[in-house]
C-alpha cells in the first residue's frame, strides 16, 4: 500500500514535468514565429529547415527571436531556481531575489558601473564584463545584508520586509546616481532596467548560458540537503547536514543566478519567486528530486510565456517584460499566501 | 550511552546547571522535569551537541560528544525539537525516509534496507496508516509522531525529544509518551524527553532529573522521589522535598494522591 502511494505522487510529478517540457516547446515555437515584424509562418518553417530563400527573414529568425527566446528560456530557469533556493534556505514561501532586494542590488551594482564609471569605460553597454562584476557585487553585498540579518531577526516575515527595505534603499541610491550623471547614461540604464529579454547577440547568450548552467548544476548537487532543510535548520543539522557551510553555498548560487540574469536582462521581477509555487502546485511535493527539475522547466516555460505576452501584445513594439511579469505572477502569489495549507 | 561530566550549563555569564553529573543508560526512559527557564531546553541542546557546555563534557558511547564528526555524530544522536515543521508537501513517508539521511548516498536515495527500516519506524509508531498523505493535512500529534519515527528511522542508540507532547491533547499525549516508553524498553533505546507533564514522567519515566533552577540535578526514579516526598511530610514538612524543591517560593505544593502540583492552599 504504502509503495503504491508513493509512486502515485511521483506520477504526478512526473506528468507535471513532461507539461512544463512541452509549454516550453509551444511557447518556444511561439516567439519563433510571432515577432514584431510581421512574416508569414511558412516563411519561418522554410527559414528554419534550411531552405533560406529569403535573408531578411534568415537575420530575423537568426539573430533576433532565436535569441531572446533562449534568452528568456535561460533568465526563467535561472531566476526561479534562484528563487527555490531561497525559499528553502529561509524556510520562508515568499522569498524570491527580487522581493528580497537581490536583484535591486544586483541592478544598483550595475548603475555604479553604468553611471558612475560610464564615461570612463566607455558609455552604455559596450562594458560587459563590468556590468556582469557590477551585478555580482551588488548582489553579493545584499545576500551578505540578508545572511546577518537572518541570524538576529526572528521569523519569516521580518526577514522578508528587511530585503524590501533593502530594495528601496538601493532603489534610491539608484535614483541619486540617475540624478548626479550624464544623460546619455542614464538613457542606457532606464532602456536597460525595464527588463528585457531581447538584444543579447549570440556570444552574450553563451556567456550567460554557460554561467547559468554552471550554477544549476552546482545547485543540483544540493537536491539531498536542500530536503533536510524542509525540515528547518536545527533537524537538518541533527541529520548531519553541514547547515552554515550548506546555507552559504545555497547563497552563493542563488546571487549569482539572479546577478546572470540581472546583467544580461535588466531586472525581472517576480518569475524567481512565482515559478517555484507553480512547480510545488504542479507537482504537488516539495521534494526537491521532484521539484528541482520541475522549477527549472516551469521558470523556463513562465519566462517564454511573458516574452511572448510581451511580443504578442506590443503591436508591433515590445512591452518590457516587468509589465508582463506581475500580471501573471500577483495572482499566484495571492492564491499561495491564501491556501498556504493547500501547498 | 550519554554520559554528563561535571557538566556546567548555560549562556555566556549566565549558569543554568553547574557541575552536574548523570548517566542515561540503554533502555532508559528520563524525563526531564523543571520550571520554565530551569534550563532544560539548553541542556538537550547541549547534549545533542548544538550548543557548546560552559564547562566539563558529554560523552556518547564512551567518545567525548565533541570530538565526534558530524555524520557519526547523526548516526548516534537523534532528535525531536519543538521547531515546527513547515514541510507541508511532503509525505510522511518522505519525512520519516530524511531519517536516513546520515546513511544514504549523494542524491538521499533511499535502498531496500533503508526502506525496510523506514517501514519498520512508521510501523512502531503507528503512522503506515497514512504514509502517503502530506504532512499539511497531519493533526499536530500525528505530526509529533511522524518526527519520532523520523528519529527512530535514524537508527541512534540515543533519542532526546524537548517537550514532544506540549500542544498535544490528552490521548496523543498517553499516546506518544507510551510509545516513547516501549521504544527505551522493548527496543533497548536510551530516551530522554522534557516534560512539563509531571503525573505521565512520574507514572512511565524509569528516571527523573528534576531541574530545580538553582543550578543543580536531582536524577533518581519515581518511587524513591515519592519515598523522599513522604518522609519529608511525615517528618512535618519543615523542608523542601525533591519535588517541592522544583517550584520553590511559588504558590503550589506536591500533592501525593494526585501524583501532582496543586495550589498551595488548598487540600
Amino acid at each position: 500500500m504504502m509503495k503504491r502511494e508513493t509512486t502515485g505522487g511521483n506520477r504526478r510529478a512526473a506528468v507535471a514535468i513532461w507539461v512544463a517540457a512541452v509549454a516550453i516547446a509551444f511557447f518556444f515555437a511561439g516567439m519563433v514565429f510571432c515577432g514584431t515584424v510581421e512574416i508569414p509562418a511558412d516563411a519561418v518553417a522554410r527559414v528554419l529547415f534550411g531552405d533560406v530563400d529569403d535573408a531578411v527573414v534568415l537575420t530575423i529568425v537568426r539573430d533576433v527571436r532565436i535569441p531572446m527566446a533562449l534568452t528568456a528560456l535561460v533568465a526563467g530557469m535561472a531566476l526561479s531556481v534562484s528563487g527555490l533556493l531561497l525559499q528553502t534556505t529561509f524556510n520562508n514561501p515568499l522569498a524570491g531575489p527580487s522581493i528580497l532586494g537581490i536583484s535591486t542590488g544586483a541592478s544598483l551594482g550595475v548603475a555604479v558601473v553604468m553611471l558612475g564609471f560610464g564615461g570612463w569605460l566607455g558609455a552604455g553597454l559596450g562594458c560587459y564584463a563590468g556590468i556582469l562584476a557590477g551585478a555580482f557585487a551588488g548582489a553579493a553585498v545584499v545576500m551578505f545584508l540578508l545572511l546577518l540579518f537572518s541570524m538576529a531577526v526572528r521569523g519569516n516575515s521580518m526577514l522578508l520586509i528587511i530585503g524590501i527595505l533593502i530594495g528601496y534603499l538601493a532603489s534610491s541610491a539608484i535614483s541619486l546616481l540617475n540624478f548626479f550623471s550624464t544623460q546619455q547614461g542614464v538613457h542606457s540604464y532606464v532602456i536597460w532596467g525595464m527588463g528585457n529579454f531581447g538584444g543579447l547577440t549570440w556570444e552574450r547568450l553563451g556567456v550567460m548560458g554557460v554561467s547559468v548552467a554552471v550554477c544549476l548544476a552546482g545547485a543540483s548537487l544540493f537536491v539531498k540537503p536542500l530536503n533536510a532543510l524542509l525540515l528547518g535548520r536545527r533537524y537538518a543539522g541533527s541529520m548531519g547536514v553541514d547547515v552554515r557551510r550548506t546555507r552559504n553555498w545555497l547563497l552563493v548560487i542563488s546571487g549569482a543566478l539572479a546577478a546572470v540574469v540581472t546583467a544580461f536582462c535588466g531586472p525581472v521581477g517576480f518569475l524567481g519567486l512565482v515559478m517555484p509555487h507553480v512547480a510545488r502546485m504542479s507537482t504537488g511535493t516539495s521534494n526537491h528530486v521532484w521539484l528541482f527539475p520541475a522549477t527549472v522547466l516551469f521558470g523556463g516555460a513562465g519566462a517564454l510565456l511573458c516574452a511572448w505576452l510581451s511580443v504578442v501584445c506590443g503591436g508591433g513594439q515590445i512591452i518590457p517584460v516587468n509589465a508582463i511579469t506581475p500580471i501573471i505572477s500577483v495572482p499566484v502569489i495571492i492564491y499561495v499566501i491564501v491556501n498556504r495549507k493547500k501547498l | 550511552m550519554l554520559t554528563l561530566e561535571n557538566l556546567t550549563v548555560g549562556y555566556g555569564k549566565k549558569v543554568l546547571l553547574r557541575d552536574v553529573s548523570a548517566s542515561l543508560g540503554a533502555g532508559e526512559l528520563v524525563t526531564l522535569v523543571g520550571a520554565n527557564g530551569a534550563g532544560k531546553s539548553t541542556l538537550l541542546k547541549v547534549l545533542s551537541g548544538d550548543l557548546r557546555p560552559l564547562a566539563g563534557g558529554v560523552s556518547v558511547c564512551g567518545e567525548p560528544l565533541a570530538g565526534v564528526p558530524r555524520i557519526k555524530k547523526s548516526r548516534l544522536i537523534s532528535v525531536v525539537n519543538t521547531d515546527r515543521v513547515e514541510a507541508d508537501a511532503l509525505t510522511v513517508h518522505e519525512v520519516v525516509g530524511m531519517g536516513r539521511y546520515p546513511y544514504t548516498g549523494f542524491f538521499g536515495r533511499l535502498g531496500d534496507d533503508d526502506e525496510a527500516v523506514v517501514y519498520d519506524a512508521m510501523k512502531a509508531t503507528g503512522v503506515e496508516a497514512f504514509a502517503g498523505r502530506n504532512m499539511a493535512t497531519l493533526s499536530d500529534g500525528e505530526r509529533q509522531k511522524v518526527m519520532i519515527a523520523r528519529a527512530l528511522a535514524q537508527s541512534t542508540p540515543v533519542i532526546l525529544l524537548d517537550e514532544p507532547t506540549a500542544f498535544l491533547d490528552v490521548a496523543s499525549r498517553v499516546e506518544v509518551l507510551s510509545l516513547l516508553a516501549s521504544l527505551a524498553h522493548e527496543r533497548g533505546k536510551a530516551v530522554l524527553l522534557s516534560s512539563h507533564d509531571l503525573p505521565a514522567a512520574l507514572d512511565l519515566s524509569d528516571r527523573l532529573w528534576l531541574l530545580p533552577g538553582d543550578g543543580a540535578m536531582h536524577c533518581d526514579s519515581p518511587a524513591d522521589l515519592i519515598a523522599a516526598h513522604n518522609m519529608v511530610m511525615s517528618a512535618g514538612g519543615t523542608c523542601n522535598s525533591p519535588l517541592d524543591s522544583l517550584f520553590t517560593g511559588r504558590a503550589v505544593r506536591f500533592d501525593v494522591q494526585r501524583l501532582d502540583f496543586v495550589a498551595a492552599l488548598c487540600k
